[in-house]
């Protein structure tokens, strides 16, 4: 074969000055291969944590939801944050008794929470949203304001009311969330799909979401190839536009690859005789143990329940 | 004489009629054959396994399988379609494709469920089947925590569960390292003791003789260019170079003999 005469000139070595040049900013392309493996690592750490041997983790998928099911809706109706807080302290019990880190554990529902939830709740805090006793006088205009046809109260403060009922909502769906963590922290992911028969999820449905995060992980090999490629062939940061056209090549390149590849696994699907209605099974066994937990969270759940309405939801 | 398993009768496939990928091929498949088909890149040897698994339907011409039609219409009756389905295994080259549950066990178990075995059955034949390709540890893994070489087992594994008189194999050894290579040609050579029939789709000149009893060619123009023994056609480097299925320059090993470039 003939290589042309720019292929057979070699140059060994590095710029024969040795200078390295200015540290070049960290672009996308580099950003999202951190976060594909990101992606990867996390899904790895939870497969990891949710076959540990720990409390939750030797309990039936299907026991876990059902239990789940009954303490999330006793935490939804409880009133004395009390008893909320009493809750929490129950599940970073479980939490540990699951090997389930701590920190992981807080973080991954404390800073969430007051976030979204927080700001959503904001207003809610003020007299002039929702009515109450002043804790803390904020602005006191004297006279009552009149914005067009609106008439708000001469202070704006911040009610003990709406600061009691804030830390309510954020304490319950602290708890809930808390309770999800749990669940998927220490289930694996196919069998939680599956346990969702219990709550007559199709069987459709959940073939289809298992299969959807099986492929997730192929399609994420593929970009990361694509980003690698593209990575080993950039000579310096590229242009605005240039990135551009490369995320719209690649979306592109992925789209038409995951539909080759969804023909090629109907086709596999077929080939071992698929006829329109699949057929799975579960390997569950519910043992003592898991009938023993299901019992005990209804209990607790009413127990919750009880002991909100003989407490009452002041404090 | 004994039936034979597939008839193919001046078929021919294409997506589009003026480029056809198979042309006007006729063949018989008889029971127990080891058949290789042998062909360069994008000669068609993939779309001839789909033809005969039922998974593409022909333009032209006629295919039968176990005396019967193969076409779309006899596919969709429920018992061919489940007797055809258990007695022909299809081993994909991209294992990617064809694995698509969960977990490993999930996939070795959905070809029985779909047949119909009761789950004790079901349970005990994934354990079973696990054991036998040695990947019993991989039941509870997600296939995409799998290496090539463990994911082309597994992927054997599912074809084999539900115990297929015919296995296709779409280039196997794609990919795979020689000890896994050498394993496979190893699993293939007892599946063909046991009495099975076996048709790979390869261009790895290197485990034909030991897979093979008859070997197939195609050409570049997708028709049929050689059908015959390993021994003979492998030695034919004149019809390998016709074919594009070598280089001048190519050499391997057939038979205790080395197949050399002539001297330029």
């Amino acid at each position: 074969m003939d290589l042309p005469t720019w292929l057979q000139e070699n140059d060994i070595g590095m710029c024969p000055c040795g200078c390295m040049g200015a540290r070049s900013k960290k672009n996308f392309v580099e950003k999202t291969l951190f976060e594909l493996a990101r992606v990867v690592r996390d899904s790895i750490f939870s497969e990891e944590l949710a076959a540990k041997q720990g409390l939750l983790q030797s309990l039936d998928p299907r026991s876990k939801l059902i239990g789940f099911f009954f303490l999330l809706l006793a935490i939804a109706i409880v009133q004395n944050p009390v008893l909320l807080l009493l809750a929490y302290a129950a599940l970073v019990l479980l939490a540990l008794l699951s090997y389930v880190p701590l920190g992981l554990f807080v973080k991954r529902v404390w800073l969430v929470v007051p976030l979204f939830t927080g700001v959503m709740l904001l207003p809610a805090l003020f007299n002039w949203l929702r009515p109450g006793d002043p804790l803390i006088t904020l602005l006191n205009f004297g006279h009552v304001l009149r914005v067009g046809p609106w008439n708000f109260p001469a202070t704006l403060a911040i009610t003990r009311q709406g600061v009691k009922g804030n830390l309510l909502v954020m304490l319950r769906v602290g708890n809930s969330v808390s309770l999800a963590a749990l669940l998927t922290l220490t289930t694996r992911w196919p069998e939680l799909l599956k346990a969702l028969r219990i709550l007559f999820v199709p069987k459709i449905f959940i073939t289809t979401l298992e299969m959807t995060y099986r492929y997730i992980f192929v399609l994420l090999a593929l970009v990361e190839d694509m980003f690698f490629a593209r990575k080993a062939r950039m000579l310096g940061p590229g242009s605005l536009q240039e990135n551009r056209h490369f995320i719209a090549a690649s979306m592109g390149t992925l789209f038409g690859k995951s539909q080759a590849m969804s023909e090629e696994v109907y086709a596999s699907m077929l080939a071992r005789g698929y006829s329109g209605e699949i057929k799975t099974m579960s390997s569950f066994h519910f043992k003592l143990w898991d009938w023993a937990a299901v019992l005990l969270s209804i209990l607790l759940s009413l127990l919750l329940f009880v002991s909100d309405k003989a407490l009452g939801g002041n404090f | 004489m004994e039936q034979p398993i597939f008839v193919l009768d001046q078929a021919s496939f294409g997506y589009q009629s003026d480029q056809p990928l198979v042309q006007e091929l006729n063949l018989l498949i008889y029971p127990r054959e080891s058949v290789v088909i042998l062909g360069a890149n994008g000669s068609g040897k993939s779309t001839l396994l789909k033809l005969i698994s039922g998974l593409l339907y022909l333009s032209r011409g006629r295919i039968a399988a176990f005396g019967t039609e193969l076409n779309e219409k006899n596919l969709q009756m429920e018992d061919f379609n489940r007797a055809f389905r258990q007695k022909v295994g299809f081993v994909f080259q991209n294992s990617d494709a064809q694995l698509f549950s969960a977990t490993v066990w999930d996939e070795v178990a959905f070809g029985p469920l779909q047949l119909g075995l009761n789950p004790e059955d079901v349970k005990l034949r994934v354990e079973e089947t696990l054991a036998l390709l040695g990947i019993a540890n991989l039941a509870t893994r997600p296939p995409y925590r799998l290496s090539g070489g463990e994911k082309k087992k597994v992927a054997i594994a599912c074809v084999l569960a539900v115990n297929p008189e015919v296995l296709l194999l779409d280039e196997p050894t794609n990919g795979l390292d020689p000890r896994t290579q050498r394993w496979l040609v190893e699993l293939l050579v007892s599946l063909r003791q046991a009495g099975k029939t076996i048709i790979t789709a390869t261009h790895d000149l290197s485990i034909v003789e030991e897979i093979a009893d008859r070997v197939i060619i195609f050409n570049e123009a997708h028709q049929l260019a050689a059908d015959g023994k390993p021994q003979e056609l492998l030695l034919n480097r004149q019809l390998l170079l016709d074919v594009n299925l070598i280089h001048e320059r190519s050499h391997f090993h057939i038979l205790g003999q080395t197949s050399h470039a002539k001297h330029l």
